[in-house]
């Protein structure tokens, strides 16, 4: 009963590219609208935005991906609250994924010369305009290489969601791996498929990066 | 990466408890459940040939499967079956995520704390297999030789207790790597169960024998603490299925063998809380 | 120059001649005490050059106008409203004071023409078209129109400082405040510069300059402020001011400016 390595196995592994796809998306979609959140109240003048990003980000950072979506999957069973998979997976993944883009985003904001706000000010902008129309697109610029960075790092790391029972990429290798007793092969595919997800990211940084150069050097 | 799991699971385990102990008492009807919906979910592995397998369809089977289709089967109920993995069998359980595990749980002190287990229903033999050219009729032989274990397994823990001093342990993160470098010469031999010395013979016959036995442990369906009802009904099925040979049947055909005799007359207290 | 507290009252505009009023104005950073008891009044229209030593105040005194810096103790009139009486005032002052930087601080992302038109479109809420036409006014007077459509980093120094008094003009701030515009630049782009800044004079705005430009602050200026260590030592017109210095501290920094 031992299977053979073949196309049904190369199959399985293949087409468990749409959770690690499906995974990293929530994640990046969710941890982008918190993380900018989360940046912004970190560098907000009111200190209790500041103090309670700075207490989220303590949080997520300081504990291992693995154990938050194993609170928020198993734990809050304890409390009668049966959550379903791709819920826990999304809350833990976008809460992960906003505490360190929050902080990632919070450098590049922080990186824009004070010398842009106080322009700004002497033309009687608005903190909002101020952010959106001044430091929020210089900060985007210097934040490319780290955000695409992090989400390579990201897409990697939606293997752990395999703990509440997703079979993405790595899990499915797993599995194949112990019932045809071919790891080289199984985990060589494996990478290869973490290749052709990673290597087109890198490539639109690349991008992105040298149509920024283009215009506004300063 | 495996340091960093490692380091993890221990948390991990008191969560577990914690969502256990939380849960226990809403639980202790999940027999009354079970005949109420006329459905129950199983938690099994599917990584773990042959007793929990994907098979060609990537459907779960194997002999775990073949035992929780019986066991539905005799209590009149559907049957869903639920992959679970090694780390979260145990939290899927206490989480009231599966009625009852029949995931290759192996009777432990540390284990039983935790969960209630049947009588046993399959045993595995875990041998010291290695080339057949060494000598290592025992673990006193072991010196100087180096050994692949899959990390964290029953043979893992095994071979770290007999090993003497001068033996060297290499941990792999599966049984499969812990072959594939066997093969490869890397280790001289391997701990594995005996259906994985019946996969390698079958690849490389006549390179490599078994040297001693191991370890002998007998594994059980588990339920969550307190559920006796449900617990009392399945010895009463497994019982049934020993006499009455079909539980034999299903053991020749995914381990080729007939079921072992300890598990006939299995004297051996089973931890109960 | 009688500062009466009754005039200052709330925010009614109590002397249209009157541009800026400090009174007693401190400021500390930390324990270094940066502005010290400064009092002050500029009327509008008149051209003022600050100047004196590094470290003086003298930075710290045109950037306490607009609120880049908070003062404690004192209190600051700008165009009547009292810059120091909350922050919706604040709000006002900072939209009616035009301020030129060093380093130029323009937007990089941004072309010539969008940093020109941010400002005026989103706090007067102009029409794109109407913001673009003040822009390219204000650009044909420093005489760069060419340039619009450019990026900063494609602009030479005085070129780009050129544009950042641009870009304050399209706001048609009441006062305009200059902090060592030329500091940055190479000297032969310094003239283009002060040309631009002669002509701002010349039509009649308010502005006080920081600057070492002694040739400048002579043509231009109506009065010439001497700061040192935090204090206002001198105020004179530029005739008096080169000519007959009063205090033995301007006398010695004059003399080290005109070694040179």
């Amino acid at each position: 009963m031992l299977r053979s390595f073949g196309w049904n196995e190369i199959w399985f592994i293949v087409t468990a590219i749409q959770w690690t796809l499906i995974l990293s998306a929530i994640a990046f979609g969710g941890g982008a609208l918190g993380g900018l959140l989360i940046a912004l109240s970190r560098v907000s003048r009111t200190s209790v935005l500041r103090h309670a990003a700075q207490g989220f980000i303590r949080v997520f950072q300081g504990t291992p991906l693995l154990l938050q979506l194993f609170v928020i999957f198993f734990g809050l069973n304890a409390f009668g609250i049966v959550v379903q998979p791709l819920t826990a997976a999304s809350i833990a993944l976008t809460l992960h994924a906003s505490a360190f883009l929050g902080e990632i985003w919070r450098g590049c904001i922080e990186a824009v010369p004070k010398s842009q706000s106080e322009a700004s000010w002497s033309m009687g902008l608005s903190y909002r305009d101020r952010m959106r129309y001044v430091v929020l697109p210089q900060a985007a610029r210097i934040g490319v290489a780290p955000t695409v960075g992090f989400l390579v790092q990201l897409l990697k790391e939606t293997s752990l969601a395999s703990i509440i029972g997703f079979v993405e990429i790595t899990r499915a290798g797993q599995i194949i791996s112990n019932v045809t007793f071919e790891p080289f092969k199984v985990f060589s595919l494996v990478a290869a498929l973490y290749f052709v997800l990673c290597w087109p990211l890198t490539l639109l940084a690349r991008r992105m990066e040298r149509r920024f150069a283009l215009s506004g050097r300063s | 990466m495996m340091k960093y799991f490692r380091h993890t699971l221990a948390t991990l385990a008191a969560i577990g408890v914690m969502a256990g102990t939380g849960f226990s008492p809403a639980q202790a009807q999940t027999l009354e459940k079970i005949k109420d919906s006329g459905q129950m979910s199983i938690g099994m592995l599917v990584d773990f040939p042959p007793y929990g397998i994907l098979n060609e369809q990537n459907q779960p089977d194997g002999y775990d499967a073949d035992v929780a289709k019986l066991l539905a089967e005799d209590m009149g109920a559907e049957l869903t079956l639920v992959p679970v993995t090694g780390p979260n069998r145990i939290p899927y359980l206490l989480g009231g995520r599966v009625d009852l595990l029949v995931a290759s749980l192996g009777i432990t002190p540390d284990r039983a704390k935790r969960v209630d287990y049947s009588e046993p229903y399959a045993a595995i033999v875990v041998y010291l297999y290695g080339q057949t050219d060494i000598d290592i009729p025992d673990a006193e032989a072991m010196q100087g030789k180096t050994i692949g274990v899959a990390r964290g397994s029953t043979q893992d823990v095994a071979v770290t207790n007999l090993a003497p001093e001068g033996a060297t342990i290499q941990r792999f993160p599966s049984d499969a790597a812990a072959v594939q470098a066997l093969l490869a010469g890397q280790v001289q031999a391997v701990g594995v169960s005996g259906t994985v010395i019946h996969h390698i013979e079958q690849r490389a016959p006549d390179r490599f024998d078994k040297k001693f036995v191991l370890r002998e442990q007998v594994q059980s369906i588990a339920f969550r603490p307190g559920d006796d009802e449900l617990r009392a009904r399945v010895n009463e099925f497994l019982g049934r299925v020993k006499e009455n040979g079909k539980l034999d049947e299903v053991h020749q055909k995914w381990l080729d063998s007939p079921l072992p005799d300890v598990l006939y007359d299995y004297d051996k207290e089973i931890p109960h809380q | 120059m009688s500062p009466s507290s009754n005039a200052a009252a709330a925010s009614s505009r109590s002397d249209d001649r009157v541009a800026v009023r400090m009174e007693g104005v401190d400021k500390w950073f930390g324990d270094f005490q940066a502005l010290k008891g400064i009092d002050l009044e500029v009327a509008n229209g008149e051209r003022i050059v600050v100047c004196g030593p590094s470290g003086s105040g003298k930075s710290t005194l045109i950037r306490c106008l607009n609120r880049l810096e908070a003062i404690q103790q004192g209190r600051i009139f700008v165009d009547g409203i009292e810059l120091t009486a909350g922050a919706q005032n604040v709000e006002v002052i900072r939209r009616e004071v035009g301020m030129v930087f060093q380093q130029f601080n323009l937007f990089p992302h941004m072309t010539v023409l969008e940093n020109c038109t941010l400002a005026p479109m989103r706090v007067r809420g102009m029409s794109r078209a109407q913001a673009e036409q003040t822009a390219r006014g204000y650009l044909e007077r420093v005489r760069i129109p060419e340039q619009a459509d450019k990026y900063p980093a494609q602009l030479s120094g005085g070129e780009q400082q050129r544009v950042a008094i641009a870009r304050a003009l399209c706001m048609s701030p009441k006062l305009m405040l200059f902090d060592e515009p030329t500091s940055a630049l190479d000297p032969e782009m310094v003239k283009e510069v002060l040309d631009t800044m002669l002509d701002l004079a010349n039509e009649g705005m308010t502005m006080l300059c920081v600057t070492h430009e002694m040739g400048f602050a002579r043509r231009v200026a109506d009065r010439i402020i001497f700061m040192d260590r935090g204090e206002i030592v001198e105020v004179a017109p530029p005739a008096d001011f080169f000519e007959r210095p009063e205090s033995e501290r301007t006398r010695a920094f004059l003399g080290q400016i005109s070694t040179y």
